[in-house]
């Protein structure tokens, strides 16, 4: 058995007698492989084991078919979808294009505006000085009513009172007589300065707001009187209803109704895309 | 036969699904026989047969003439392939059970009344040890070897089905032949005829 083993056929030679058994050789190499054999009882060995090996599987019989196979036609049948599936998806697609040339459309408008807005008027960051005379220049708007931005702005005050009237608890009671008087009106911190005006104490007020709230701190610089100048609560009231006054100006542009009417389209499409091919099922 | 096949498929390419259905009825003991000695169970090989006759019938749109066997026997192929691979990457069964037939295996049909319960009996352990030795080949070597001397299908078309050349295909069939020999003669599975010629020369 080991001297058989040893002198198994090669690949080569494998192939050449599998090709023979399947009667695939070409007639020279048929009649080679056939004295070879004659002469190489090995070979004939590795032959009639191979021939052996495939007639026990051409002996093997097939397997009976536990069920059939076919296939269902109300399952495998194709769906018919409505017709109306392709509308609705060439509307939506539409709609879709639409929204993204409306969106290309804004964008272009931002950028114009942001080109140009620098040549006609400094942007409010770069006000450097905390009077009201540049606040002023960039809050053109219409003028507010004079009632409305004093309770404002008085309103705002009674914080940075109640600050100072802890200060001056704590150390400073000279200064509770002169405390209101940055605080006040332009026209009564005026007053206040003219006469003997505690000047020291009022600065060290001032410091100690300044630390509390910045938008005090500010206030208190447009308390500096300025001969001509808007009143600090107007400037203040200016800047606000400008800035509450752009974003609804932005929201309700034509251009932003178009984008949500076109958001809500396709929204719309889609959902009856779905129920359509829902019911083709 | 040939062009009564064409028309059906034809017909079929158009949705028909009951010609469809008389193709199935034409191969589905070819196909099913190919999954089941591929994959080694029965359940395994009518999944694998419905699996095939499915995508057949979704893709059949893709088939452009030529030998309808080939392209569904190619669609079986690989569908066995595939469930081959999951079984690779789940492996959850050994190998001995899964060649461990027993009580799953098909029955076996009488061919012939007159053939005895002893004949019957080695008929049986024969067809158990080949199919033992066929699940321990590469299953390159076992989808040509399954096609060739089990379906008897031509070299050219066994290539056409496992998308290779006539080279790689004898490549594979000599080599399949001679592995499933050495395992059969190794475990003895070889009936005791065929021991007793090989001993004998």
């Amino acid at each position: 058995m080991n001297l058989l083993q040893n002198l198994q056929p090669n690949d080569q030679d494998l192939e050449l007698l599998s090709a023979y058994i399947d009667d695939q050789l070409a007639d020279g190499e048929r009649d080679a492989l056939e004295a070879r054999l004659k002469r190489e009882p090995e070979l004939q060995l590795a032959l009639d084991e191979l021939r052996s090996t495939v007639s026990l599987l051409r002996e093997l019989e097939p397997v009976p078919l536990p069920r059939s196979f076919t296939l269902d036609p109300a399952v495998v049948a194709p769906r018919r979808i409505s017709p109306w599936f392709g509308w609705l998806r060439m509307g939506a697609t539409v709609a879709s294009l639409l929204l993204v040339l409306t969106f290309a459309a804004d964008l272009a408008q931002l950028s114009f505006v942001q080109y140009t807005a620098p040549a006609a008027a400094p942007a409010p960051a770069a006000a450097p000085a905390p009077t009201s005379a540049p606040v002023a220049t960039v809050a053109p708007g219409p003028p507010a009513p004079a009632a409305e931005p004093m309770l404002q702005t008085s309103a705002l005050e009674e914080e940075p009172m109640n600050a100072l009237g802890e200060v001056d608890a704590s150390g400073a009671p000279a200064a509770e007589s002169t405390a209101p008087a940055p605080l006040a009106s332009a026209q009564d911190d005026a007053v206040a300065r003219s006469g003997d005006s505690p000047l020291p104490e009022a600065s060290a007020l001032e410091s100690a707001m300044e630390s509390q709230l910045s938008t005090t701190e500010e206030m208190l610089n447009y308390a500096t009187p300025v001969v001509g100048a808007k009143s600090p609560p107007e400037a203040f009231e200016d800047v606000s209803s400008e800035a509450d006054a752009q974003p609804v100006a932005t929201w309700l542009s034509p251009l932003r109704i178009v984008q949500i009417s076109l958001a809500v389209l396709i929204v719309g499409l889609l959902v009856a895309m779905v129920v359509v091919r829902r019911r083709a099922l | 036969m040939a062009e009564e096949e064409r028309r059906l498929v034809t017909t079929a390419q158009h949705g028909d699904v009951e010609s469809f259905n008389a193709l199935v009825r034409l191969y589905e003991g070819r196909i099913y026989n190919l999954c089941y000695r591929m994959l080694g169970d029965a359940e395994s090989a009518a999944d694998a047969t419905q699996e095939a006759f499915l995508s057949s019938f979704r893709n059949l749109r893709s088939f452009r003439g030529g030998s309808f066997r080939s392209w569904i026997l190619r669609i079986a192929t690989n569908t066995c392939y595939d469930i081959l691979r999951a079984r690779k990457r789940r492996p959850t069964t050994s190998l001995d059970q899964e060649i461990d037939h027993g009580e799953d295996a098909p029955p076996l049909q009488v061919a012939d009344s007159s053939e005895s319960p002893s004949d019957f009996a080695l008929r049986r352990e024969l067809a158990q040890a080949i199919e033992q030795g066929l699940s321990l080949l590469p299953e390159e070597q076992r989808i040509v070897l399954i096609l060739s001397d089990i379906q008897g299908l031509p070299y050219d078309e066994i290539a056409e089905i496992t998308s290779t050349n006539l080279g790689t295909v004898k490549s594979r069939l000599s080599r399949g032949r001679a592995r499933l020999r050495d395992i059969l003669k190794a475990g003895e599975l070889l009936p005791a005829r065929y021991r007793h010629e090989s001993g004998n020369v």
